[in-house]
């Protein structure tokens, strides 16, 4: 079977490791991000209230950080996947496959 | 201030003909090009990576976002942060989650990457039906918000309005099939981005881009109009979460329910290879959090120089904020051009709603259930016509059945089903290997089920809808309950009915998952 012999490559099987470690970091991070927003949101009116400025709260730049946060969480993988992850698995490819 | 809101306003109905000119001639050239099912429902997989993330980002930036969140911004200011960045945050749970995957796996529509390794049939049955409801309960506030939009914007009829948008989309999804609609996204998302960009550039030059005096200004004239200080209160979060667990809950559905929208899910197929796919995710993540800070801006622009009296004047919700401060600021030639672009938004994402819907009836129930993946060519796109036809009658009178009645909620009843339904049942045939077809069929339907009746029991249908005195559900978002019982029920019946095959088929196709070796070209 064509798939066995990537199954039982280290190269394989160390790729898989990687990128499942990869996605699980970034997922954790983002869960974090959000959640710890939703928390605030929900349960610290007040943190979110004060004012960095005649009009405006800390709540404001802590919001646009979510988002600039998941962007470059997402970015993150990207780039990771574009430069690394594809290279693995054209090696693997060659080495395995071929 | 006087609106010219309920006439017909010769600028929105000039760019409106514009647009449809515009879209009926790519639907034209589209036609010519969807001969087979890989054109119908992926585009011919031709569609590049900047493509098809702008046109995700089209998708995603519904009528519901653009109005319905200026709106709600413009009357509760911070709390509307929540749906925003809730809509956003979706996006990086997608990239590292569920895009490479389905691209890999699967073939035209989610449901074929939860039944990859497991019995087609109940699999491909739970996942179409969970994929139609989703989809319908998105299509109703839409098709209800372009009934109530053009009456207030262009000056026509209701029924005449949710006619001709039912008739449009039909003419984009049955003759040009992914491709137009991935075209008319495309030109949807590149109006609104820029429309609304001009809007808040507009909007901010009147305060010398001074955020502070912007923000100031909005709560000043709350001040003004309530004869209190309580303006302040629109930078804080405040009444609409007044629930904790509520919030938290309706977060869940925002951030997971992303990941299981059968429209926006299917647009992974319509690049060439994965790579594409993650990068698509990358251009779409980008426009849409943009968006979402400009929605944001919009809203707190309308609190500022329309004034909640007004917005509210026109419309309860709030859905009419953006408008109007695009007539406050640029009069009626920008009041056209929004008008026009918001219901180029509506049509653009029912066509792709349409699309979704179809292909659960013509890919997963008819080619893939009933037909046991043995139907013809012909066959299918048959039937994946019959079915677009019927879902635009459907919508049509969906939309008439529903007018005048607050389907706002059924936007989150979606989401909250995508997160408990969809989600639960994709990521769970992807990354665990002792998932089974029993323990996919429960999780579907557990998640189904329990978030439809949570919702009918919940604050919106049992007491605002069904006016009972207090809810026997106490939140009005039920995800926090259904989208953990949709996995525990799908995690137990997998581990008590053990199936040896999917588990031999899961380490088979390890290799097509991480590799793409083999994935559909």
């Amino acid at each position: 079977m064509a798939h066995q012999k990537y199954l039982d490559s280290p190269d394989f099987q160390k790729m898989v490791s990687t990128r499942n470690s990869i996605v699980a970091i970034l997922t954790v991070l983002t869960l974090i991000t959000y959640f710890g927003f939703i928390f605030l949101m929900a349960y610290g009116k007040e943190t979110l209230s004060a004012k960095i400025s005649e009009n405006i709260t800390i709540g404001l730049p802590i919001g646009v950080a979510v988002i600039v946060i998941s962007w470059i969480l997402t970015f993150t993988y990207a780039n990771w996947a574009n430069k690394k992850y594809d290279q693995m698995v054209e090696d693997i490819k060659g080495k395995v496959g071929g | 201030m006087t609106t010219q809101f309920g006439e017909p306003n010769p600028i929105a109905i000039f760019f409106f003909l514009l647009f449809v000119a515009g879209t009926l001639v790519i639907t034209y050239w589209a036609a010519k090009r969807t001969k087979t099912t890989k054109d119908f429902y992926s585009a011919g997989r031709s569609i590049t990576a900047g493509q098809n993330g702008m046109a995700i980002a089209g998708d995603y930036m519904s009528a519901a976002s653009f109005l319905g969140i200026a709106g709600m911004v413009s009357l509760s200011g911070f709390d509307g942060l929540i749906y925003a960045i809730g809509f956003l945050v979706g996006w990086p749970i997608v990239m590292f989650l569920i895009a490479e995957p389905l691209r890999n796996l699967g073939k035209y529509t989610f449901s074929d990457v939860v039944a990859y390794r497991l019995r087609s049939g109940p699999v491909k049955t739970a996942a179409a039906v969970s994929a139609v409801t989703v989809v319908i309960m998105y299509l109703i506030p839409q098709m209800v918000g372009a009934g109530t939009l053009i009456t207030l914007l262009l000056g026509l009829q209701y029924e005449v309005a949710v006619v001709l948008v039912g008739t449009l989309m039909m003419a984009y999804v049955l003759f040009g099939g992914m491709i137009s609609t991935t075209w008319v996204q495309i030109i949807k998302a590149g109006l609104l981005l820029s429309g609304s960009t001009i809007l808040c550039i507009l909007t901010l030059s009147k305060f010398g881009f001074n955020l502070d005096q912007f923000f100031g200004a909005a709560v000043q004239k709350v001040n003004n109009l309530t004869n209190t200080t309580d303006g302040f209160k629109m930078l804080q979060p405040g009444k609409l979460l007044a629930n904790p667990l509520g919030t938290v809950s309706l977060g869940i559905a925002l951030m997971f329910g992303t990941a299981g929208l059968p429209h926006i899910l299917m647009r992974f197929y319509t690049v060439p290879d994965v790579k594409a796919a993650r990068n698509s995710v990358t251009y779409g993540t980008a426009w849409i959090g943009y968006f979402y800070v400009l929605t944001f801006i919009m809203g707190f622009g309308a609190a500022a120089l329309v004034g909640q009296d007004v917005i509210t004047g026109i419309d309860a919700k709030g859905n009419m904020a953006a408008p109007l401060l695009a007539q406050a600021i640029g009069g009626p030639v920008f009041l056209g051009f929004i008008s026009a672009v918001a219901f180029a938004t509506i049509l653009a994402v029912v066509a792709g709603l349409t699309l979704a819907g179809a292909a659960a009836f013509s890919h997963d129930l008819y080619a893939g259930v009933f037909k046991k993946g043995k139907s013809t060519e012909e066959e299918e796109m048959k039937v994946a016509k019959i079915a677009t036809v019927a879902f635009g009658i459907i919508a049509v009178v969906l939309g008439m059945v529903f007018k005048g009645q607050n389907v706002a909620f059924m936007v989150g009843l979606a989401f909250a089903i995508a997160a408990s339904a969809n989600f639960p049942a994709i990521l769970m045939s992807v990354f665990w290997k002792k998932f089974s077809t029993s323990g996919a069929v429960v999780a579907i339907w557990s998640g189904l089920l329990s978030s439809v009746i949570l919702i009918v029991l919940g604050p919106t249908v049992w007491v605002d809808i069904l006016g009972n005195a207090t809810p026997i559900f106490p939140l009005g978002n039920p995800a926090i309950i259904s989208m953990p019982l949709a996995f525990i029920s799908g995690i137990l019946v997998s581990l008590l009915a053990p199936e040896a095959e999917a588990r031999e088929k899961y380490e088979e196709k390890k290799v097509r998952l991480y590799m793409g070796v083999g994935a559909e070209q």
